[in-house]
């Protein structure tokens, strides 16, 4: 068996959300890309709006210490 | 040796000396002549009959156990044991099995309760002449332990059991007052015997009557651990709550690309998402590539309450790069987690899917 990292799930929504991925996106355009790319979007009808604030939660539980001025860099 | 005259006082030290068992302190000349040849026989290496190293003993102890009917068995991995800590208290031991039964393999426990049929097949050891002068004949060697139990099996659950005969594994045997009987592995360390075979008899249908039915069979492997070095715990009836798990056996059910639709059903047929399913989607679900050995990322889980299954979302970028026919093994809670989540007592075994 390989070694496997440490994984930290939040619920969200009744939805598992493995947070330790997602929360090494370092941007929220890629965090929502990844949620629409996965196919959690359209399996659970959540918007990108929602895949962003699950997004900031992950970073939030995975790396509370960094993300007390957590800057999410978004492109307009 | 010449004899030495010495003075009383200095005999009678020397004999009090021995008496309590410490060794002369004078030596050579001074030594009286029964020390004297006592000194002699060490010095030249002879057997010293005097010096007790052997525990042999026939008095009655006045507090013992005594072996009662056979009440259940309990498998372990190889190597399995209980520590000093584990064996402070009955409370202590039962908790420590417990935790055993869902611990990942090759630390496991595998009780079994239901045992409604008991048979020694120890034969007697073998014996042997000793020479042509006499008609005198002796054990030459020791027969083997090996016991059959019949139990209240059923056809799926003995197919799960009869894989005993792949498995390495030591046995502990546990008595109807609850005394748990195993070996002294080390100072202080209390482990299994070691199990030699153990083997799952073939079903049978009931004729005149169900005796072992559903049976095994455990031949162990060392006489001396079941002989010279046995001991036991004496707990209660609670560690009949230390139960054996009921596999699981995930199965997919459907997928759109990296999205998959998978099912537990446990042995029997009962899908455990109905009840637990909730439960369940929050626990960590891992994944694996088959083909390189490394973790394949699992992004989400969740109840999937209309196909009574759970829908697992792989990693994307890692599912696109995989090629057609390659394989990834998804796997469910732990058997430990999901006790701790009050699903119990169950393991998942393993899907494999494949990419089309």
């Amino acid at each position: 068996m390989p070694k496997v990292e440490p994984i930290i799930n939040i619920m969200v929504d009744g939805i598992n959300i493995n947070a330790t991925h997602f929360a090494k996106f370092a941007t929220v355009d890629e965090a929502v890309a990844a949620f629409e790319s996965d196919g959690i979007l359209k399996a659970h009808n959540k918007s990108k709006d929602w895949a962003e604030a699950i997004y900031v939660r992950c970073r939030e539980t995975v790396t509370p210490s960094e993300t007390k001025d957590v800057k999410v860099t978004k492109k307009k | 040796m010449k004899s030495q005259f010495i003075p009383y006082n200095e005999q009678q030290k020397n004999w009090d000396y021995m008496k309590r068992g410490f060794a002369p302190k004078i030596v050579s000349r001074r030594l009286i002549p029964f020390l004297a040849v006592a000194y002699m026989a060490d010095v030249l290496g002879l057997a010293n009959c005097a010096t007790p190293d052997s525990v042999f003993n026939t008095g009655v102890p006045p507090c013992d156990l005594k072996k009662k009917k056979m009440k259940g068995v309990i498998f372990a991995d190889r190597g399995v044991t209980f520590s000093g800590a584990d064996v402070a208290s009955a409370a202590a031991f039962i908790a420590a099995v417990k935790t055993k039964t869902t611990a990942a393999r090759g630390g496991r426990v595998y009780p079994v309760w239901d045992l409604l049929n008991f048979e020694d097949n120890t034969g007697d050891p073998a014996t042997g002449g000793i020479g042509n002068l006499t008609t005198a004949t002796i054990t030459t060697s020791d027969a083997v332990p090996a016991f059959r139990f019949g139990y209240n099996g059923t056809e799926m659950r003995h197919t799960r059991m009869s894989a005993m005969a792949s498995a390495t594994l030591d046995v502990f045997f546990v008595d109807e007052g609850f005394a748990v009987y195993g070996t002294l592995k080390s100072e202080g360390v209390f482990g299994g015997f070691n199990v030699l075979q153990a083997y799952g008899d073939v079903t049978k249908f009931v004729v005149a009557d169900a005796v072992n039915q559903y049976s095994f069979r455990t031949t162990l492997g060392d006489v001396t651990e079941y002989r010279d070095k046995s001991t036991y715990v004496v707990t209660n009836s609670g560690i009949t709550a230390a139960v054996g798990l009921v596999n699981v056996v995930l199965s997919k059910l459907s997928n759109v690309t990296n999205v998959y639709k998978i099912q537990a059903i446990a042995d029997g047929g009962t899908n455990l998402e109905v009840l637990n399913g909730a439960a369940l989607a929050a626990l960590t679900w891992t994944a694996i590539n088959l083909q390189t050995g490394a973790a394949f990322i699992v992004t989400s889980v969740a109840d999937d309450g209309a196909l009574d299954a759970f829908t697992i979302t792989l990693d994307n970028t890692l599912y696109t790069a995989l090629a057609s026919g390659d394989k990834v093994q998804i796997s469910g809670p732990t058997a430990a987690a999901m006790s701790a989540a009050g699903v119990k007592p169950y393991e998942m075994i393993p899907v494999i899917i494949t990419k089309p």
